[in-house]
């Protein structure tokens, strides 16, 4: 580089440096603005970022199981209010400390109150809880009431969710039970089935003698629990095995799985009773119930009974009743031998407590009360004996009672340690005898004979039913049925429609003949043969009788039925047969006709002796005069008809009431109408002769 | 050398008495002010130059803080919220064992930036005080600067791509977070800085040390 460029850059530089010097002074150029307006901005970026900080709290844990730092969210009632910033462990590496930003607006309510846990998802009886940290993670629930106290930015964490959340109304209380199965962490607590609390982790006593668990009721079924409150263990499930039968007691699924306790209030005389208060978990509701009589107060008066004979089915608890009201229970017993007069005896020493409240007297009874008014009762005849709890039970209770006439005796107050209150013996043997003599009394009962003797009857019953006769009496029936059958088969009602057929057909010829020139001897002849006819007539009505006959066995058959109407419209049937055979009108017709023949005889007579000619038209006269005595007779025909007709009716109607178209019924009516045409023919025959009765010599 | 490149250094507008248009190039006798071609205003040498490009500068780099300071990306995976800064997600790639994308990551985010500022304020600061310089390193170091300027913003870019198509409600969801934009005005303020450098200014400088 030369001087003269060295000097000409110099110049040139010196006029630069001046001209960026003045530029610089003259003014600062707007474009500074850029910078300051960025520093402000992001000033204004760190500043909203500082001041919007909320503070950071410190949290213990025996575990940070899931807890990432700038990753795990800190949440209250499901929203997210901070985030973990940093995990470290504490000096003595006992515990991990979780330091959590928490949203500015929420420093203030993070008191002596808040509590923190870390949430995972839960598995249990009752349900899947914290499912959705599956996916995203544990996070850490806070609680905290809405009260702003003293900020605090040192807690200890929780390793299980509290029993409630801050701020919940309820009542806090103190379970123990014998066991710590009856109570599991988030177990639920019953009234009347209906869940109202909850139940925490239980743990041991400082004695260990028993299992405290913390129970939270909500509000507001936190106001039933009050002193007279009883707690029991619904875990599981009991089955019963009683007088009504098997009972299966399951309060919930869940109970089967994780347990849970009930109660009631059993006692009335209840008082409300603090946060904290402690109650006693008993294994049965029954046990609960009884559990207010056996606990003993301080003011339970305790008394000493004397017992002769066996006090066996007697145990410590049993209950000392009073008039059947429980007030108090056996606290102990002992047997020992007292010298009486000189002689051993052994007596039996019943310790009891009573508690005054549970006396008829007013509450708040002192133990002094109970005495001065056991004392007077004593007075009165008041006495302890001992009872059957029940029937059939062995075990045994101190009975109260007051014996009308009893032998006079004082509470013994001076006898140390208690008092004795004068015992009667007690009514177990006439219980036992009582029992006893039912049973005997069952035992002695004719049993075998009565049983024998139904037996029996069973037997005869069976052997009447099994029996030919009854079973014989369809046959019997069918007999009958077949008897009247025959009897209207019968020959004499056959023939007697034949004959007559027959001596019809007699007088026809006859008349015919008399048509013929040989009149005389054709007369004869038809006047002979026309007192055959007659004959015959009479022979068929003799024959009558035969059917009657016959319908009357029927009848008397029938009667043998057990058909009451049937048998008393045959009588009314037989009784007509009957009247119709005792008419004389019936008996009447041989006769008549005997003489209408022997009219005959004298007219043929006549003419044989006269001359033909000359008597032929006497004969005639005769003959006529024959006719009309014919007729004469034959006007009763009509009426037996008619009689016969009604008697038909009257069978009819009976067979019509008689019912089912059997085979009886069929027969019997085809026979009488067969006897009805018989009848009606006759009748036919009556009234032609009457009408004209020459037609018996003219045959037509 | 030297003579080399002193011949292709030759003679500056301004020592000829003319005024060059930075826009088309052509070149006007001294004290024309605007270009009679494309009408740009003509100046000799723009003396607010190192001004504008230290105001630039500073603002970049203001904004430079909170774009590292500040979470990029706001991850949240199946409802698992996460933050993660340019440095810790370069850290993140490199304990994944993703040593190239940790370095891709790491040269456009934190290389190219910081590297712009240094340069910048080198060349600012070699104008400003004079002193040897070698003009034509400067050239090169200021067309480097100009050139790499706009590759800073694939940052952004990456941010805005993911922000906008990784939107999957509850599963997975990606959102810009303060860094991002800070990181743009960054990039933004430094890529304004080094266009407001007049780089004629290093003719001056190399012509006062000849």
């Amino acid at each position: 580089m030369s001087p003269q460029d060295s000097a000409g850059g110099a110049e040139s530089a010196v006029e630069m440096e001046t001209q960026t010097r003045r530029n610089m002074l003259s003014g600062i150029s707007y474009i500074w603005l850029v910078p300051l307006i960025s520093v402000i901005i992001a000033l204004g970026i760190a500043w909203q970022a500082v001041s919007s900080r909320g503070p950071l709290i410190e949290v213990r844990f025996q575990s940070a199981e899931g807890v990432r730092a700038e990753a795990t969210e800190l949440r209250f009632r499901d929203v997210r209010v901070g985030v973990v910033e940093r995990i470290r462990f504490a000096t003595d590496m006992a515990q991990v400390i979780v330091s959590i930003r928490v949203d500015k607006e929420l420093g203030p309510f993070l008191d002596e109150n808040a509590e923190f846990w870390i949430v995972k998802p839960q598995i249990t009886a009752r349900g899947v809880s914290g499912l959705q940290t599956v996916l995203s993670g544990s996070y850490i629930e806070g609680s905290w009431d809405d009260q702003r106290g003293t900020p605090q930015r040192q807690f200890e964490g929780l390793d299980q969710p509290p029993l409630y959340l801050a701020g919940e109304e309820g009542l806090e209380i103190v379970l123990r039970a014998p066991q710590g199965g009856q109570l599991a962490s988030g177990a639920p607590v019953f009234f009347r089935g209906v869940r109202v609390g909850h139940i925490s982790e239980p743990d041991l006593t400082e004695s260990g003698d028993a299992v405290e668990a913390r129970a939270f009721i909500m509000a507001p079924h936190d106001r039933l629990i009050t002193t007279g409150t009883r707690f029991w263990d619904v875990s599981g499930f009991s089955v019963n095995l009683g007088a009504g039968g098997v009972s299966l007691d399951v309060e919930s699924i869940a109970t089967l799985i994780e347990g849970g306790v009930s109660f009631s209030t059993v006692s009335s005389n209840a008082e409300p009773v603090a946060e904290g208060a402690v109650f006693s978990v008993y294994e049965s509701e029954d046990l609960a119930r009884e559990s207010v009589f056996a606990e003993v107060e301080p003011d339970d008066l305790e008394l000493t009974l004397y017992f002769e004979g066996s006090i066996g089915g007697l145990e410590i608890g049993a209950p000392v009743e009073l008039e059947g009201l429980r007030v108090g229970s056996v606290l102990n017993f002992g047997a020992f031998i007292d010298e009486v007069d000189g002689d051993p005896e052994v007596r039996l020493q019943v310790d009891i407590s009573v508690q005054p409240r549970r006396l008829e007297l007013e509450r708040r009874a002192s133990r002094e009360d109970a005495l001065a008014f056991l004392a007077s009762a004593v007075e009165g005849g008041l006495r302890a004996r001992l009872a059957n709890q029940g029937i059939f039970s062995p075990a045994l209770k101190i009975e109260l009672v007051e014996i009308e006439d009893a032998a006079p005796a004082v509470l013994d107050q001076g006898h140390l340690p208690y008092p004795v209150l004068p015992t009667v013996a007690g009514e177990l043997s006439d219980m036992n005898a009582t029992a006893e003599g039912l049973v005997e009394r069952v035992q002695n009962l004719p049993l075998d004979e009565v049983m024998n003797t139904a037996i029996s009857v069973m037997r005869g019953i069976e052997d009447f039913v099994n029996s030919q006769a009854l079973r014989q009496a369809p046959d019997a029936f069918l007999g009958l049925v077949n008897d009247t059958r025959e009897v209207i088969q019968s020959e004499a009602l056959q023939t007697l429609a034949e004959d007559l057929g027959a001596a019809a057909e007699e007088v026809e010829t006859l008349v015919a003949e008399l048509n013929q020139e040989e009149a005389i001897n054709s007369l004869l002849a038809a006047l002979l043969r026309a007192e055959g006819v007659m004959a015959s007539v009479q022979n068929t009505v003799d024959g009558l009788p035969a059917i009657v006959e016959g319908l009357v066995q029927l009848t008397s058959k029938a009667n043998d039925l057990p058909l009451e109407e049937f048998v008393l419209q045959a009588s009314g049937l037989v009784e007509t047969a009957n009247r119709l055979l005792s008419s004389e009108d019936a008996a009447r017709i041989p006769a008549e006709l005997t003489d209408a023949l022997s009219e005959f005889t004298a007219v043929l007579e006549d003419v044989r002796e006269g001359g033909l000619v000359e008597n032929a038209n006497r004969t005639l006269a005769s003959a006529s005069e024959a006719a009309d005595s014919v007729a004469t007779a034959a006007q009763s025909l009509p009426e037996l008809t008619a009689r016969v007709d009604s008697l038909l009716a009257q069978t009819d109607a009976l067979l019509a009431t008689y019912g089912a178209r059997s085979e009886f019924n069929a027969q019997t009516l085809g026979t009488l109408r067969d006897l009805r045409e018989t009848a009606r023919s006759i009748s036919a025959l009556a009234r032609a002769i009457e009408r004209d009765p020459t037609v018996l010599i003219r045959g037509r | 050398m030297a003579a080399a490149r002193k011949e292709v250094t030759g003679l500056t507008a301004r020592a000829a008495g003319l005024v060059g248009c930075l826009h088309c190039g052509s070149v006007w006798p001294k004290g024309t002010t605007r270009c009679g071609l494309c009408g740009s205003a003509l100046t000799s040498r723009r003396n607010a130059s190192l001004q504008h490009v230290w105001a630039w500068w500073f603002a970049g780099a203001i904004f430079y803080i909170p774009a590292n300071l500040y979470p990029m990306l706001r991850t949240s995976l199946l409802g698992r919220e996460s933050t993660s800064t340019i440095l810790g997600g370069v850290l993140e790639l490199v304990q994944h064992g993703s040593w190239f994308v940790a370095f891709v990551v790491f040269f456009a985010s934190i290389m190219i930036p910081v590297g712009k500022f240094v340069a910048i304020a080198y060349l600012a600061i070699v104008i400003r005080r004079g002193g040897p310089i070698d003009s034509h390193s400067l050239h090169r170091l200021h067309e480097v600067v100009e050139f790499i300027g706009r590759w800073s913003m694939i940052d952004v870019f990456v941010v805005a791509v993911l922000s906008a198509l990784v939107h999957l409600a509850f599963v997975v969801n990606i959102d810009p977070g303060m860094a991002a934009i800070c990181f743009a005005l960054s990039v933004v303020f430094t890529m304004l800085s080094a266009l407001s450098f007049d780089p004629r200014l290093i003719y001056d400088v190399a012509e006062v040390r000849e």
